[in-house]
């Protein structure tokens, strides 16, 4: 279907459906009634949207706003603003607002972000993972995420390089967006094919314990069974802290603060022992997991920590203390953003968590930034993406209302300045 | 009104709400100080986070009145997170690594311990190494974080001599060894090797060129040098020998026997080594089956009274039991079941204890600078008939005597 | 009744045998008195006695007292002394120990019998003399519907007849699943063991209503005298539900399998009923109510069933505490330990209890007591929770509990106050006759002090061989020997222990 075709539905399904809260299904004045002939939405040329309701960074809703789009990033948002005759115009009769943000999912990477082989896999990079042609990125167009973090697994101490990436034109934003260390016990003793020790082989040197005739490892008929370093906790700081020693690579980067982490962690105990190696090297990012990250002790850890908390994907069955956590820490002044976990987890799943974390206390205003601006922040995009302000890449989402009410939808989602996705016409 | 107006004035203003800040007194019908002899009708002061006064006079802040107060009670053996996860089994040494980076200080069985008047205890890695790494001194109570409540950091090094370092692991069968677990330990001589070839190459500086090695032979030195007591786990009568042995062999100063059923065996032995022993909990009958092989050991109920008339200092530990009559203080009432003077039963729970892991300053008796670690009694300490009402933690009360 | 020969050798010349109530069996007496000194008497009838003396008479107690009131008869046997404390036996209200085998298979078998099944030398019993329980009442496991009777002993005597003091005392009910059973199951086969009774009854009735002539016919050709059979029929005097017409049937002609339910339908047999969840109590009360046989009812609860006690207090029954005295229960939510204090619970409520030694931790009765104080009861409920109440639950209130004239002579002497933790149970006295004596207890010996006691040796030590050393003459050992001795026979002689030592 062409852009252009595209286009024209759209615009026609606007004209016709009917407001949620008050609105104008009909067309200004002054505007042209039918899409225009020419092909809109190229990266050179401008795009004008006319919306009911637009969300700004700074928490306003801007009524009757315009966006203008040029090269693929927001030049200005105003409101009650003329639009230009000349250019293609979008009207929308529900909310606009910067696209959603998902950090640590595994869409489009098919099970290749879990290597089981070795513990420390400093210089795997996801983005190599990723097929763009992958289906999973249009189903969370569908739900409205624009920007994915995809983050390799928990199951290796040190999983590799994570990157982020738009749900849409298989663009990458940031190739190396930040190291993935797992201090968990999914990560602990796990059983691989080959052996490794504490200190040496983890990364291939020194030799592998079955050596082959030509001094590759051998495969012998046991070569399902074995486990391997670290073991415990205890060995897992060990290596941990060897590796920091090393005064180049990502570790270097990471100490000197260039480079974010993003450490898993669950238990209560398992997140202050992560925050406290966060603290003694001087590491900057966020901690993944935490559900009690609500506990009073464990706030004031993070606080002072200044690391950031991915929290959810919350499931129908989350308990209350974990749910209250989004809102204990957006009142201590953590940031807070979403993890997603898709394909496992439905894309829909985003907003799911943040409508439960809102309906245990948190404000609007923390679980929206949460989906947008600190999740950006924390993906290590935030000069580019989680709001609508000029200079960022323009990727917005139509919504039909609300887009914090569970039920909207979304009517089209923008990235990059180009539709990516729009609703089936006929509902 | 006048006049009432002039008597209001003249009473005192009222006393603002008596914070913690102001401390506490104790008073007790008899005070059990350990470092000295008993006193009756005694006072502790508390002030702040220590001691402030032991007598029979003084007061200040809030009053608590209780039959007997003790020191806090100090387990060597606590058995808290001593699973899989809290010792780096890819290893058979694992020198450096210390338990302090497994606990879950948020467990349950932390505050189980507490309230049952064990304020200081002793964690270990579990013992699946022959050298597990270090053990850590800490309080049970307090903030859930390691710096608020250690005492001593790396306060010994555990050892596991006997089966349970060599269960699991297995005999390459079919071509070379597949994971580490083939290439570990799989009998008590292979164990004992591996024991001796780690101080072996520490005094000779064997691989030392390897910045690592070097590293962990530095705290096998610091072993040897008496520095760092060494914890042993030894349960069987050969095993107490051959922990024995070793200690003899390298001339290691400072030795702990844990856990050690049959020490009481080798009584020549004890008392020409010098080591100490913790005991653990006597079973009803004795018996003690070791889980992991076909081993089962015998505890006779006067066992620490046997250690106390050679003059071999022990602990008694309760294991962190979880059924009411089996925990430390109960522990101390069997031992004295058994013929152990009650002086000497106390003691075995505080002072020595402290003593045997280098924080005697700190803790184990009622003494001026000594951390508050009190335990409040309904009677006498041990009796069955009498129970802990109320603790206090580094001054801070968290078993409260007036809800009970 | 007659006397065997094992009987003979046990007991000195010229005994006397009392038969002291219908239903019990005497302990074959010495002869002559028994005087016991104490320098306290704690006779849970009243105040302590300081300095006193117990007589002892045929069995009974016949005088307590201070010394200097009480005379001495020139004839007694004196045991005790000053530094002595005299207690009346503990009494244990059920247990299911010192038996072959604590479960039967069949789910509903009110026929059986723990006699067939006590095991005289039993560990059990042995260790019940060390920790002063002078009365056990033995049970059918709860690994059962239906278990069948049980019967209350003493622990002391070679065969089952000489350990009895009443016979056929008691039926186990389970309302705790049987292992395999559902709770809806285990509900299900109890109401059906109640009506397959009515059912086979009403059959039996109108069978007998049917077949008058043949019943005539059938006696005259066997030569019976039906009017006379008939005579010993009689009606069914059950309070919840009745079969009319039993009378019809003589009750020799009751099928042995069911005729045990129908005596307990008729008072005929106190009820112990195990519960190990509150629901299960709930359950037991409602069999019990709708057959009648609450009144009888006793029930045996585990830990947790403390939470149902208001149904328990309502019910107005006894219960026997087989939890530990302290339950410890983690709270689902937030994960923290909770102990609860379950005798304050059900005294605090009203319910009289009876503490009993399944607590692995603790067998001894005193130790449970002392804890139970320890933690606030009442020293007087807590110590009748272990004499008084337990005696009155086997019906034996006036027989044993505490020290007072007329009572058996089950005394206890321990070396100091009964509750503290460095007392023992120095000796035990049943019915006037002393059966124990710590300083001759060689497993008590091997407990306190680790020394193996002689001709307890593994059957592989030849007779008069040191154990220590066993099998060594003569066979090559590959193990490295030392002075103190093969060490793998002492691993064999522990294991041997250990199988001696069964029947925990």
């Amino acid at each position: 279907m062409s852009q252009v075709r595209m286009l024209g539905a759209l615009v026609r399904s606007v004209l016709v459906v009917t407001p949620l809260a008050g609105g104008d299904a009909t067309p200004h004045p002054g505007e042209p009634a039918s899409p225009p002939a020419t092909e809109s939405a190229a990266p050179t040329q401008v795009l004008q949207v006319r919306a009911r309701e637009l969300w700004t960074s700074s928490g306003e809703h801007l009524k009757d706003a315009l966006l203008v789009i040029a090269d693929g990033r927001v030049r200005s948002v105003s409101s009650a603003g003329e639009p230009d005759a000349a250019q293609p115009l979008v009207i929308h009769t529900g909310v606009v607002t910067a696209g959603l943000i998902a950090c640590r999912s595994e869409s489009g990477t098919a099970g290749e972000l879990q290597d089981d082989t070795r513990s420390v896999l400093s210089g795997a990079r996801a983005v190599h993972a990723f097929d763009p042609d992958s289906r999973d990125f249009e189903r969370a167009l569908s739900a409205g995420i624009t920007s994915m973090v995809l983050a390799p697994s928990r199951e290796n101490l040190v999983g590799g390089l994570a990157c982020v990436v738009k749900t849409a034109g298989g663009r990458v934003s940031a190739p190396e967006a930040g190291l993935a260390l797992s201090l968990t016990s999914a990560a602990l003793g796990r059983s691989i094919s080959q052996g490794g020790f504490l200190f040496g082989a983890a990364e291939g040197e020194g030799e592998p314990l079955v050596a082959g005739p030509d001094g590759g490892p051998e495969w012998t008929s046991f070569n399902t069974r074995g486990t391997r370093a670290p073991t415990s906790y205890a060995g897992a700081l060990a290596m941990l802290k060897h590796l920091f020693a090393r005064p180049e690579g990502p570790f270097a980067r990471a100490k000197r603060g260039e480079l974010a982490v993003t450490i898993e962690a669950w238990d209560r105990n398992e997140v202050l022992r992560a925050v406290q190696f966060a603290q003694e090297h001087k590491l900057v990012g966020s901690i993944r997991g935490a559900p009690l990250a609500g506990d009073p002790e464990v706030v004031a850890a993070l606080k002072a920590s200044g690391l950031g908390v991915i929290v959810g994907p919350y499931s129908a069955d989350q308990t209350a203390r974990s749910l209250a956590s989004v809102k204990l820490l957006s009142e201590a002044g953590v940031p807070v953003a979403f993890a997603l976990d898709a394909p496992v987890h439905s894309p829909e799943d985003l907003r799911f968590s943040a409508a439960r974390a809102l309906r245990s206390g948190a404000t609007r205003a923390a679980v929206w930034k949460a989906l947008t601006e600190d999740a950006a922040r924390l993906a290590g995009v935030a000069e580019t993406a989680g709001s609508l302000t000029p200079g960022r890449e323009a990727d917005f989402v139509l919504w039909s209302g609300d887009p914090l009410d569970l039920s909207s939808h979304v009517v089209a989602v923008y990235v990059d300045g180009r539709l990516a996705w729009s609703a089936p016409a006929a509902r | 009104m006048l006049t009432l107006l002039t008597l209001l004035a003249a009473l005192p203003a009222p006393r603002p709400f008596a914070l913690a800040s102001d401390g506490w007194t104790i008073r007790a019908s008899v005070v059990y100080p350990v470092s000295g002899a008993p006193i009756e009708n005694g006072v502790v002061r508390v002030d702040g986070k220590k001691i402030a006064a032991v007598g029979k006079g003084g007061g200040g802040g809030e009053t608590l009145e209780c039959a007997a107060v003790t020191p806090g009670l100090i387990d060597l053996s606590v058995d808290i997170d001593t699973g899989q996860l809290s010792v780096e089994q890819s290893t058979e040494t694992a020198v450096r690594t210390s338990v302090g980076d497994a606990l879950d200080l948020f467990s349950y069985e932390w505050r189980r311990d507490l309230e049952s008047g064990v304020t200081t205890a002793l964690a270990v890695p579990a013992d699946y190494d022959v050298i597990g790494g270090f053990g850590v001194v800490l309080k049970t109570g307090g903030a859930h974080t390691l710096a608020a409540r250690q005492v001593r950091p790396e306060a010994v090094l555990r050892g596991s001599i006997g089966t349970q370092p060599s269960s699991g692991n297995n005999a390459p069968r079919f071509g070379a060894p597949q994971n580490f677990y083939y290439r570990r330990p799989t009998t008590r001589m292979a164990v004992e090797w591996v024991f001796r070839k780690a101080f072996y190459d520490a005094i000779q500086g064997e691989g030392a060129e390897d910045p690592e090695r070097a590293a962990d032979q530095q705290v096998l030195r610091r072993v040897l040098s008496g520095e760092l007591p060494l914890s042993i786990q030894a349960k069987a009568t050969q095993d107490v020998r051959t922990a024995i042995y070793l200690k003899e062999e390298f001339g290691i100063p400072r030795v702990i026997l844990d856990f050690a059923i049959e020490a009481w065996r080798e009584p020549e032995l004890l008392k020409r080594s010098g080591v100490a022993v913790v005991l653990p909990p006597f079973p009803p009958d004795g018996r003690y089956d070791d889980g992991f092989v076909n081993d089962s050991y015998f505890l006779p109920l006067d066992a620490a009274e046997q250690l106390h008339e050679l003059g071999v200092p022990f602990a008694l530990s309760g294991h962190s039991a979880r059924t009411v009559g089996a925990r430390l203080g109960d522990q101390a009432g069997l031992a004295q079941r058994g013929g152990l003077p009650f002086e000497a039963a106390l003691e075995a729970v505080t002072l020595v204890p402290a003593r045997l892991v280098g924080v005697d300053k700190r803790v184990g008796s009622l003494e001026v600078g000594k951390d508050a670690d009190l335990v409040l009694w309904s009677g006498k300490p041990f009796e069955p008939t009498s129970r802990v009402i109320g603790v206090l933690l580094d001054g801070e009360l968290v078993l409260d005597p007036r809800k009970r | 009744m007659t006397m065997n020969a094992a009987l003979q050798s046990l007991v000195r010349p010229a005994l006397v045998l009392a038969v002291l109530v219908p239903g019990t069996r005497a302990l074959a007496q010495q002869e002559g008195k028994l005087v016991i000194e104490a320098g306290r008497i704690v006779t849970q009838a009243g105040p302590d006695i300081e300095n006193g003396r117990i007589v002892i008479d045929g069995g009974r107690i016949t005088a307590v007292g201070k010394a200097d009131e009480v005379e001495k008869p020139w004839d007694a046997t004196v045991i005790g002394g000053p530094k002595f404390v005299a207690f009346p036996g503990f009494v244990e209200a059920h247990t299911s120990q010192g038996m072959d085998r604590p479960n039967e298979s069949i789910d509903v078998a009110p026929f059986l019998d723990v006699r067939d099944s006590i095991d005289p030398v039993a560990y059990f019993f042995e260790d019940c003399l060390r920790y002063g329980i002078t009365t056990v009442n033995v049970q059918q496991g709860w690994n059962c519907v239906v278990g069948g009777r049980g019967m209350i002993v003493r622990p002391v005597g070679m065969t089952v007849e000489e350990m009895t003091v009443r016979p056929l005392f008691g039926m186990k009910l389970s309302a705790r699943p049987k292992s395999g059973k559902s709770r809806a199951t285990q509900m299900q086969t109890l109401r059906g063991a109640f009506d397959d009774l009515r059912t086979y009854l009403e059959d039996l009735v109108a069978k007998e209503k049917d077949e008058q002539g043949y019943a005539k016919r059938e006696a005259l050709f066997q030569g019976r005298d039906l009017e006379a059979e008939k005579a010993q029929g009689r009606a069914m005097t059950s309070t919840a539900w009745k079969v009319d017409g039993l009378e019809l049937i003589p009750r020799g002609a009751i099928d042995e399998r069911y005729e045990p339910l129908l005596g307990l339908l008729e008072g005929r047999y106190t009820v112990f009923f195990q519960c190990s969840e509150p629901v299960d109590v709930a359950h037991a009360l409602e069999i019990a109510r709708a057959n009648g046989i609450l009144a009888k009812t006793t029930l045996v609860i585990e830990d947790g069933c403390w939470k149902a006690a208001d149904l328990i207090a309502e019910a107005g029954v006894p219960v026997v505490l087989e939890g530990p005295v302290v339950d410890v229960q983690r709270d689902p939510i937030t994960g923290e330990e909770v102990e609860t204090f379950a005798p304050g619970v059900l005294h605090d409520k009203g319910i009289r209890f009876a503490l009993s030694s399944e607590d692995p931790n603790s067998r001894s009765p005193a130790f449970q007591a002392a804890l139970a104080i320890g933690r606030g009861l009442d020293r007087q409920v807590a110590l009748d929770a272990v004499t008084k109440v337990p005696a009155e639950i086997l019906g034996l209130g006036n027989e044993v509990g505490s020290l007072e004239r007329g009572k058996l002579g089950n005394v206890l002497l321990f070396s100091g106050d009964p509750l503290s933790i460095t007392s023992w149970v120095e000796q035990v006295v049943i019915e006037g006759k002393p059966v124990y004596d710590r300083s001759k207890d060689l497993r008590n010996k091997h407990l306190l002090e680790g020394v193996q006691p002689p001709r307890t040796a593994p059957p592989s030590a030849a007779p008069g061989e040191d154990p220590e050393h066993a099998g060594e003459k003569g066979e090559k050992k590959d193990e490295k020997k030392s002075d103190k001795g093969d060490e793998k026979s002492d691993k064999e002689d522990k294991k041997e222990d250990k199988k001696e030592g069964g029947g925990r």
